[in-house]
């Protein structure tokens, strides 16, 4: 049910976007999805093949790039990828850390052309 | 094809790649800041409720309204997906309540808050309570505008809940962990439970209660109380 809002809001951007390119047919359009976004890109890729019919993405190839969970210590300032949501620094054990990326939901690209 | 990064767009070619770099969820943000000028505009102090169905979000509100309503003017906004029940027991109380019923809508959003606080007088009111769908997933991606995010965790949910829904657990400012009268009865190891939580938000303020028996409800109040006043400090 939650990809259908997050589709929504896609949708909603990219008609934005879109106006200022009249006559312009979309071919692609590239996301960038942190593995922590709390969206499931699979289930988003669903929604976004289902919902996209009648929109400026009807023929538009859909690509996702992940990004994963990476943080930056602030006491000893190394970065780390982090398969799972632990803000502890690997390195110092820190707690005082910061999320570099991971929970975006980008819309990245759009590639048009000349209908 | 272009060679550096297969994207199609090449020189002849009548494509254009446009870098944009939008938030998809940019519209509710844009409309959170909205509500929290309208929120600061009345001096209003907005707490999100959020949890699991069932973890106790209206008893520990019927508890805090309770405490707070000799002393303050409050407010609250009800999400549910049906009824009006929860409300009702709110209104009870001569609290003004609006009721938001979502339908089929997991979680509420800034937009559906918006329209509701324009149903309360904002000009009466110090605290206003938003109990949202009860939902451990949704309601995580979508800011409110409030000035504090709560999440509820009982102790029959769990203790394995925070490393099961992180992102929830991230946007929360204070977690509450509900049903502590129900420890005796279930394999839930608090001090663990304490950890997993900072581990994922490491300043969260963590608040063990049971909104039942009111154990450790002092707790809440006071600190909400000191969040209170240090926000109408901040505004004054």
């Amino acid at each position: 049910m939650h990809e259908y809002f997050i589709v929504q809001n896609i949708l909603r951007t990219i008609e934005d976007l879109i106006k200022d390119y009249p006559g312009k047919r979309i071919t692609k359009a590239v996301f960038l999805i942190g593995k922590f976004s709390g969206v499931e890109p699979d289930l988003l890729k669903t929604a976004l093949d289902f919902f996209k019919k009648g929109s400026p993405l009807e023929d538009a190839e859909i690509v996702f790039e992940l990004e994963d969970l990476k943080i930056r210590c602030l006491d000893c300032g190394k970065e780390a990828v982090k398969e799972k949501w632990n803000m502890i620094c690997p390195f110092c054990g820190s707690l005082n850390t910061e999320v570099i990326s991971g929970e975006e939901m980008f819309l990245k690209t759009l590639e048009i052309e000349e209908n | 094809m272009c060679k550096e990064c297969g994207c199609g767009v090449t020189n002849d070619s009548d494509k254009k790649a446009l870098e944009v770099f939008e938030d998809i969820l940019k519209y509710n943000k844009f409309q959170a800041r909205h509500n929290r000028e309208h929120f600061e505009e009345y001096k209003v102090y907005a707490i999100n409720l959020m949890s699991a169905p069932g973890s106790g979000k209206t008893t520990l509100l019927e508890k805090t309204l309770d405490f707070l309503k000799d002393k303050y003017r409050i407010g609250v906004i009800e999400g549910d997906l049906e009824t009006e029940k929860d409300a009702e027991r709110i209104r009870q109380k001569g609290i003004p309540v609006y009721q938001i019923t979502t339908g089929s809508a997991c979680h509420l959003d800034a937009s559906l808050i918006h329209k509701a606080m324009h149903h309360l007088p904002l000009d009466k009111i110090d605290f206003l309570f938003v109990e949202n769908i009860g939902n451990l997933v949704c309601p995580a991606n979508y800011e409110l505008g409030t000035h504090l995010n709560v999440t509820l965790l009982s102790v029959p949910e769990g203790e394995d809940k925070p490393e099961k829904y992180p992102l929830i657990f991230k946007v929360s400012d204070v977690v509450i962990i509900n049903k502590i009268d129900l420890l005796p009865y279930f394999d839930f190891n608090l001090d663990k439970v304490k950890e997993d939580i900072k581990k994922i938000r490491p300043d969260a303020y963590i608040i063990a209660l049971s909104a039942k028996t009111g154990e450790g409800l002092d707790n809440w109040i006071s600190f909400i109380e000191n969040k209170f006043n240090e926000y109408r400090k901040k505004l004054a």
